[in-house]
């Protein structure tokens, strides 16, 4: 073959592997952004689900007091506010701001039930504490896990290679679930 | 010269590999029930590891138990309890079927941690109610073994219940339990090989047979590998039987706890 040809061919071949690399490597990005995309989502369905589980329990919780402190008018109805708003939430600040202010609201609702033994002792009450606990504690564990998700994502789209793509991939950052109660960090302690 | 160096080699590998440079605390499962703190007595000990082996035979859910001296560094129980039973995989994967029962000794707390597969057979006030009714009454009296193995019936009674089990079948007579050893199988771990093959390498062979001898081969419960535990050479239970871990199973926080 003549030396034309050949470098032509060669040519040919550098461009197809470039492109080819190029292709596979862009592919490989994006797929690795949308899976990341995606666990953020399922992370926050889990926030929400608990979110919305806590609502739900107020009105028994409310209904309980009210049958031994009906008097404590303020409290139940700050309660009865507070589970309003997170309701009408839509984003995620606006949810951990509503999360917040029923937060403050049931903490007053403790310490006011403090001074009725006979509430404290009746066993519906005690199931529903105990079952707002646990709306709280799992609230606790699914943020710290979507934060995780939601650092790895903001991380990816800024920096390379994420950056390249995130743009046209309509990938902006997500926003943290910031609520009031302490942070969870994981100490150092090997399991 | 050459052979004191890779005689020292080999005991700081033996060193390493025994856990003696472990400078940080660390949790490794020994079994279902696993006494840190020492403060089970050796018959409810053993009972409960019955009833655990039960309950995974019988529904193939993991209960665990697991007593500290303290929580520490972890500020709340809940975060400890939740962190230990991701970490150890308690319950099987996918079906997320596992319970672990941590008590504090400094801390005076107690909880029971459910896996995610559980939370409709053990809701959260169930939890408390188990805590309240079975566990607590004999902590309170310090009997802390006698208040864990009344925790695991508590627990392993609603799990036999959601798998329409007789609850009672859990309670198996000790007599019977021994022949069911037979679950333990050979296996190699991975851990003590690869140190052979390193002294093959340094000592050339010299070291082969005698550290054959000293652990490469015995009892595990069950699984095989897992000789690295988390990271690097800390993890291959050197010498005795080793417990195989868990399934893998994973937690959300849901469960409950109480001070005693």
């Amino acid at each position: 073959m003549d030396k034309r040809k050949t470098n032509l061919l060669i040519g040919l071949a550098i461009l197809i592997l470039v492109f080819g690399g190029y292709g596979i490597f862009s592919v490989s990005v994006k797929n690795d952004l949308v899976r990341l995309d995606e666990s953020v989502s399922a992370a926050w369905s889990e926030i929400d689900n608990q979110l919305k589980r806590r609502a739900d329990l107020i009105p028994n919780l409310v209904a309980t007091v009210k049958g031994y402190a009906s008097h404590e008018e303020e409290v139940l109805t700050r309660i009865a506010d507070a589970r309003s708003r997170l309701a009408g939430a839509r984003t995620v600040e606006e949810k951990a701001e509503g999360y917040n202010e029923l937060q403050s609201a049931l903490s007053r609702l403790l310490v006011v039930v403090e001074n009725y033994p006979a509430l404290k002792a009746n066993e519906n009450f005690t199931r529903l504490m105990d079952e707002l606990a646990g709306t709280e504690n799992r609230i606790a564990v699914a943020r710290k896990r979507y934060n995780d998700y939601v650092r790895e994502f903001n991380t990816r789209i800024r920096t390379f290679p994420g950056s390249l793509f995130a743009g046209s991939m309509g990938f902006s950052p997500r926003p943290y679930f910031e609520i009031d109660s302490a942070s969870r960090e994981a100490p150092q302690v090997k399991f | 010269m050459n052979r004191r160096f890779s005689l020292l080699v080999v005991l700081l590998l033996l060193l390493l590999q025994a856990g003696f440079v472990e400078a940080q605390i660390s949790y490794k499962p020994t079994g279902f029930v696993n006494d840190f703190a020492g403060v089970i007595d050796p018959d409810s000990a053993r009972m409960m590891e019955q009833i655990a082996q039960a309950i995974e035979e019988k529904t193939g859910a993991q209960v665990a138990v697991v007593t500290v001296d303290s929580i520490a560094p972890y500020a709340t129980i809940e975060d400890f309890s939740v962190d230990l039973a991701q970490s150890w995989g308690i319950g099987r994967k996918g079906k997320d079927d596992g319970v672990l029962i941590v008590l504090a000794m400094k801390e005076r707390k107690v909880r029971i941690e459910v896996g995610y597969g559980l939370e409709g057979a053990i809701p959260d006030s169930v939890a408390g109610r188990i805590l309240d009714e079975q566990i607590l009454p004999a902590l309170r009296q310090q009997k802390w073994g006698t208040g864990l193995l009344q925790g695991m019936i508590g627990v392993g009674t609603r799990i036999a219940q959601e798998h329409g089990i007789d609850p009672r079948e859990l309670m198996i007579p000790a007599s019977q339990i021994s022949s069911r050893s037979s679950r333990t199988q050979e296996g190699i771990d991975l851990g003590p090989l690869i140190f052979i093959l390193i002294f093959l390498f340094i000592g050339g062979g010299r070291f082969f047979w005698p550290l054959l001898f000293l652990g490469a081969f015995h009892p595990r419960r069950g699984r095989f590998g897992g000789g690295f535990g988390s990271g690097g050479f800390g993890g291959g239970g050197f010498g005795g039987g080793s417990f195989g871990g868990f399934g893998g199973g994973s937690f959300g926080g849901g469960g409950s706890s109480r001070g005693f």
